[in-house]
């Protein structure tokens, strides 16, 4: 076990250095020089000005260099200076990073607890009425592009309706009121795959355990329902599914790039998409990182967890 | 009595002679989902090959009515914000969506597949350095990672479909490894090794024909995935830009108007929807009908 987790650690390892070089050469292959960019964007065309700031910016140095400094400065929390935000990037993050995170959690939320709730109900009333809707459900969701969710719920309950506001995302120590009802669609939106993703995969591991033996045992001793499914089925279903919520967080990040941009939430995905189409390479860089990692260590975490909720599974 | 019992598992466990297409078929139309798939799809592709005979204008010329109309007899979709055709443009974006779900798998899936039986076949660094890589590749979201990837390209139709390509490979590398690596067990790939047949066609002639159904499988679910993820570019605004008619940037472009023409944003998004919806489900019988082993895994 302890073996285990250090060669899975030390294999993490190995994966982030790919990902930094990853990250680090598709950015040097844009197929304008940002900086050449940024200076055209300024108005007058200056060969001293773009040689200037490629110096400051240590772009004119050999590659490997420039990434060793990159990363020696991340590693000390230094994301480096935004060229089109006029802000250093820690800045830009601090502003961006809550918003996201409140938006994730309150989708991570609806999808894990509503999904597995959902799947678990499917499975032990299979043939009834909400069995019957959930597998065609999860698939209409799982193939409706989330933009397109985004614009019905804006239409239907934004500008039909009127009851939701559909711009803009306050974070709820700022105003509580406003920010939950600003967060409804977005994390409607945003939750959407994961919540059928979970409970298609609840549901199929449930109808799985419930056939086994110690369960039969459970019903046989006269147990109720409520006891036999939470304390005997439960845990053990629940195993697949989080493979599936720590893939939730990819889903995630993902969901805010569009989610963000759809109700114009001024979060990492939003400005990860300006940025982008702004050719600020500085925060493309260091986002498309926070992004690879955290999704790494959320890998990690599940594969170590693993072994933890399921004492049958060994590594060797 | 377990005499009788044991007889009739013998029995049962001769495979009645079936006719293997007549088996397919009739497992793949089991269910109506998968018929209604396949026939969606089939409208698509008329829609796509015969475009410019269906569509009712130019997708391209300005002002075939006045400039965003309500559906009407004349313009059943309406007319976009310059006065085009919503419906012949949705039918012309079909055209784009097949050609880069088309292109990107059979590029992505013969650059992976090769990867991925390289990987598996040879094992030792091989495998660690393309799997890691694989990994590497399998930390950014879908999504990110296109957008990373077409934003370095550039736009346009060629270029999205590299950032696909290469944004999906990890998926074939890592089913590939895995099928080869459980192939490479069986005593016929083991015959072939002892009797010092080449390396290269025991991978081609042995080990791709047998790992063909769930590649099937996964590349027809990768078309739905590949035409929601070009979608999803064009609504940000990447990839494929107008005045190319694309689904996804036809909802980017119309969805300031939402409030007063809702069609023109609801048109190529449900387009979207339908074709998405009816490759998985097309996928999805192909798994049942090709091998239903598959179901959960792909």
């Amino acid at each position: 076990m302890g073996a285990f987790i250090v060669r899975r650690l030390l294999m993490a390892l190995l994966v982030l250095i790919l990902v930094t070089i990853l990250v680090f050469m598709v950015i040097r292959f844009l197929p304008l020089d940002p900086i050449t960019l940024y200076v055209i964007g300024t108005g007058n065309m200056d060969e001293a000005r773009i040689q200037f700031l490629n110096h400051q910016y240590g772009l004119d140095r050999p590659l490997y260099v420039q990434y060793f400094s990159w990363i020696s400065k991340v590693v000390r929390g230094d994301f480096g200076y935004s060229l089109v935000a006029k802000d250093s990037v820690s800045t830009l993050l601090k502003q961006r990073v809550p918003v996201t995170m409140y938006l994730g959690i309150v989708s991570m939320i609806i999808s894990t607890v509503v999904g597995i709730t959902i799947g678990m109900l499917a499975a032990i009333r299979r043939g009834k009425w909400l069995d019957n809707i959930v597998s065609p459900l999860s698939v209409v969701l799982v193939c409706l592009p989330s933009f397109l969710l985004g614009i019905f719920l804006i239409y239907i309950f934004g500008m039909k309706a009127h009851w939701l506001p559909f711009h803009d995302l306050v974070l709820p120590w700022q105003n509580f009121t406003l920010s939950i009802r600003q967060v409804i669609m977005p994390a409607i939106c945003m939750s959407a795959l994961g919540l059928a993703m979970n409970a298609r995969q609840m549901r199929s591991s449930m109808l799985e355990i419930i056939r086994q033996d110690y369960v039969r045992t459970a019903w046989s001793k006269g147990l109720t329902e409520r006891i036999v499914i939470l304390k005997h089925a439960l845990k053990n279903s629940l195993i697949p599914v989080v493979t599936l919520v720590g893939m939730g967080v990819g889903v995630v990040f993902a969901g805010a790039v569009i989610t963000e941009t759809i109700f114009s939430i001024p979060g990492m995905g939003r400005l990860f998409v300006t940025c982008i189409q702004g050719q600020d390479y500085i925060v493309v860089q260091d986002l498309a990182l926070i992004f690879g990692s955290v999704i790494l260590l959320v890998n990690l975490l599940v594969d170590i967890s693993y072994s933890w909720i399921d004492p049958r599974i060994r590594y060797d | 009595m377990a005499v009788q019992t044991s007889q009739a598992l013998a029995v049962s466990e001769i495979a009645p002679r079936t006719n293997e297409l007549r088996r397919f078929t009739r497992v793949f139309f089991k269910r109506w989902v998968v018929a209604l798939g396949l026939v969606i799809l089939l409208l698509v592709f008329i829609a796509a090959i015969f475009a410019p005979w269906i569509a009712p204008y130019d997708p391209y010329k300005i002002a075939t009515g006045g400039a965003l109309e309500q559906p009407s007899a004349k313009h059943w979709l309406g007319t976009d914000r310059i006065g085009r055709d919503t419906l012949s443009r949705v039918i012309f974006g079909s055209r784009v969506a097949l050609e880069v779900g088309f292109i990107t798998v059979a590029v992505a899936s013969i650059i992976g597949v090769s990867l991925g039986m390289i990987a598996g076949y040879f094992g030792g660094p091989f495998y660690i350095i393309i799997m890691r890589a694989v990994d590497a590749l399998m930390c950014f979201p879908g999504l990110i990672l296109f957008m990373f990837l077409s934003a370095m390209l550039g736009n346009g139709v060629r270029n999205v479909i590299i950032a696909l390509s290469i944004g999906t490979i990890a998926q074939y590398v890592r089913v590939m490894c895995g099928l080869t690596l459980s192939l490479k067990q069986n005593d016929y790939i083991l015959a072939q090794v002892s009797i010092g047949a080449p390396r290269f066609r025991t991978m081609v002639q042995h080990i791709l024909p047998n790992a063909f159904p769930p590649l099937i499988v996964l590349m027809t679910m990768q078309l739905g995935t590949l035409i929601l993820a070009e979608a999803a570019l064009g609504f940000l605004g990447m990839g494929i830009v107008p005045p190319t008619a694309a689904w996804g940037s036809m909802v980017n472009d119309s969805y300031v108007y939402l409030q007063t023409n809702p069609w023109l944003c609801f048109a190529p998004g449900i387009c979207i929807f339908l074709v998405v919806f009816s490759f998985n489900m097309v996928g999805d019988g192909l798994r049942d009908a090709l091998d239903p082993r598959l179901r959960g895994l792909l």
